[in-house]
């Protein structure tokens, strides 16, 4: 779970420590300041029914408790306000500039190095994202099959060996019949762990998922699939339904999606089918009953 | 929000021209021409439309087309109907090619271009490691060294893998520095013209 940093604050440990900076920092100018304070008093009092104020009410400032407005616009409030005082909420997207200096933007082959890039990194899991977190939320969402050859992941300005590497399907199902096609269709996500702390405290994972599509000479990422109602490249669908999958279904906090722009064509085994992500990455977090 | 059928638009346009017959024993970058499949890419490009598509020629440094291929991907939605991803719509050069290993994973060829149409969604400021300037226009570099470009009548992102930050940023600027138009509507786009330059049919962003 969490541990101290230099970044951290005494609200890093609340559910959606981020959301709820923005949400009282209610100017939207990044600085929790006298101009937050001063706009949230003057809804102070403002409410559904009596003794409260309706004209004074704006759901804007109604932030306690967070995502689970209470109707009036009280002492709790504000103090979600006042308690933040002097914070930036840019120390969360701290950690984002963090996630790709320290995890690269790609798996690679053994060693790491530029020009070995496999797959792109399109997801993100963070806040409690430990190895056994991210292997557990994996398996629940169907991927329990131990899957695929090693890749590698940069970590922390090193090499390393990634740690998870899940499936729905060992892909090798129609290997001793005609037409002996030894690899089959299958979800399939790798995921590299850090054990450190990212500048909020949590932990964090990234990850490679997929749609792996069997063929003679082995799996296959699509330049294009339509599959359980997603549509995209391989790299885009398997984005996709870790995201359905992870939010929808197991209800996990979604913080968001960025652009890394991390799209290198990847030539795949047929030698023919060229493949990429868009660029999108999806930050989840998991590991906390949101 | 799962994506319907409906809503996609379109899928690869163009087959690929890479590793047609070639005999590939290791994982280093090679010249895979597939002649007559780059013939059918280059004139699909130069029939593309839609927005303005620019590339480095039939070769770059001895590496020749290998392929091109458009990305599409609609746009996709949150839980409560906002916008979680915008529609993208990307399309792909590469120059030269790559011998996967294994059963599973690819390989990127050594030279890619990939052209956006000018209302793609801008990269994240955190993957932007230097800004230099380039036939005119400021061109950001990324954490990898690779390019990205955004001028009022395209988008576009460069790869050159050379082998380190510096080199693969040295290599992009040369691939920019080659660039030219494949289609009608960059033809205004020559090699000594800075890459600002207005082209027709400029697209409002909405």
């Amino acid at each position: 779970m969490a541990q101290a940093s230099a970044y951290s604050d005494p609200y890093a440990t609340d559910p959606y420590p981020y959301e709820q900076c923005l949400a009282a920092d209610n100017s939207g100018d990044g600085l929790i300041d006298v101009l937050d304070a001063q706009r949230a008093a003057a809804h102070y009092g403002g409410g559904i029914g009596y003794p409260y104020d309706p004209q004074r009410y704006d759901p804007r400032f109604d932030i306690q408790p967070f995502r689970a407005a209470d109707g009036d616009i009280d002492i709790m409030d504000l103090q979600k306000v006042y308690g933040r005082f002097g914070m930036t909420c840019s120390r969360y997207t701290q950690a984002n500039e963090y996630w790709k200096s320290h995890g690269g933007m790609y798996s690679y082959d053994a060693g790491c190095a530029d020009g070995g890039e496999i797959d792109p990194i399109t997801t993100v899991f963070r806040y409690a994202a430990s190895g056994q977190q991210v292997h557990d939320d994996l398996v629940d969402i169907g991927l329990g099959v131990e899957a695929g050859s090693e890749q590698d992941f940069r970590d922390n300005g090193a090499c390393a060996t990634g740690e998870i590497s899940v499936a729905d399907d060992d892909g090798w199902s129609f290997c001793s019949s005609p037409p002996f096609i030894c690899s089959s269709d299958r979800w399939h996500v790798r995921s590299n762990v850090v054990g450190t702390a990212d500048p909020t405290g949590g932990f964090w994972a990234s990850a490679t998922p997929h749609r792996d599509v069997g063929t003679s000479c082995g799996h296959l990422t699509p330049a294009y699939i339509e599959v359980d109602g997603f549509a995209g490249s391989g790299f885009d669908v398997g984005r996709d339904w870790v995201w359905w999958q992870m939010i929808h279904d197991r209800g996990y906090f979604f913080e968001g999606a960025q652009n890394w722009d991390n799209r290198l064509q990847m030539l795949q085994c047929d030698n023919q089918t060229l493949s990429a992500s868009n660029g999108m990455v999806n930050i989840i977090w998991i590991g906390y009953p949101f | 929000m799962k994506v319907s059928k409906k809503q996609w638009l379109a899928v690869p346009l163009l087959g690929l021209a890479i590793g047609a017959g070639a005999t590939i024993a290791t994982r280093r970058y090679v010249s895979t021409p597939g002649a007559e499949a780059n013939k059918d890419c280059l004139q699909s490009a130069q029939d593309f439309m839609e927005y303005p598509l620019i590339f480095a020629g039939t070769e770059f440094r001895g590496l020749p087309l290998s392929g091109c291929q458009r990305y599409v991907t609609p746009e996709k939605h949150n839980l409560d109907g906002s916008v979680r991803e915008p529609a993208m719509d990307f399309f792909g050069f590469t120059y030269g090619s790559c011998a996967p290993v294994g059963d599973e994973g690819g390989c990127p060829p050594p030279v890619q271009i990939l052209v956006d149409p000018p209302c793609a969604p801008a990269i994240s400021g955190d993957v932007i490691r230097e800004q230099v300037e380039v036939r005119g226009v400021w061109t950001a570099v990324k954490l990898d060294g690779s390019l990205r470009i955004e001028t009022p009548n395209f988008k576009m992102t460069v790869y050159a893998l050379a082998g380190d930050y510096e080199l693969n940023k040295q290599e992009a600027i040369a691939v920019v520095q080659a660039l030219r138009g494949v289609n009608t509507r960059a033809a205004a786009l020559a090699l000594d013209s800075q890459l600002g330059v207005r082209l027709g049919g400029n697209t409002v962003c909405g």
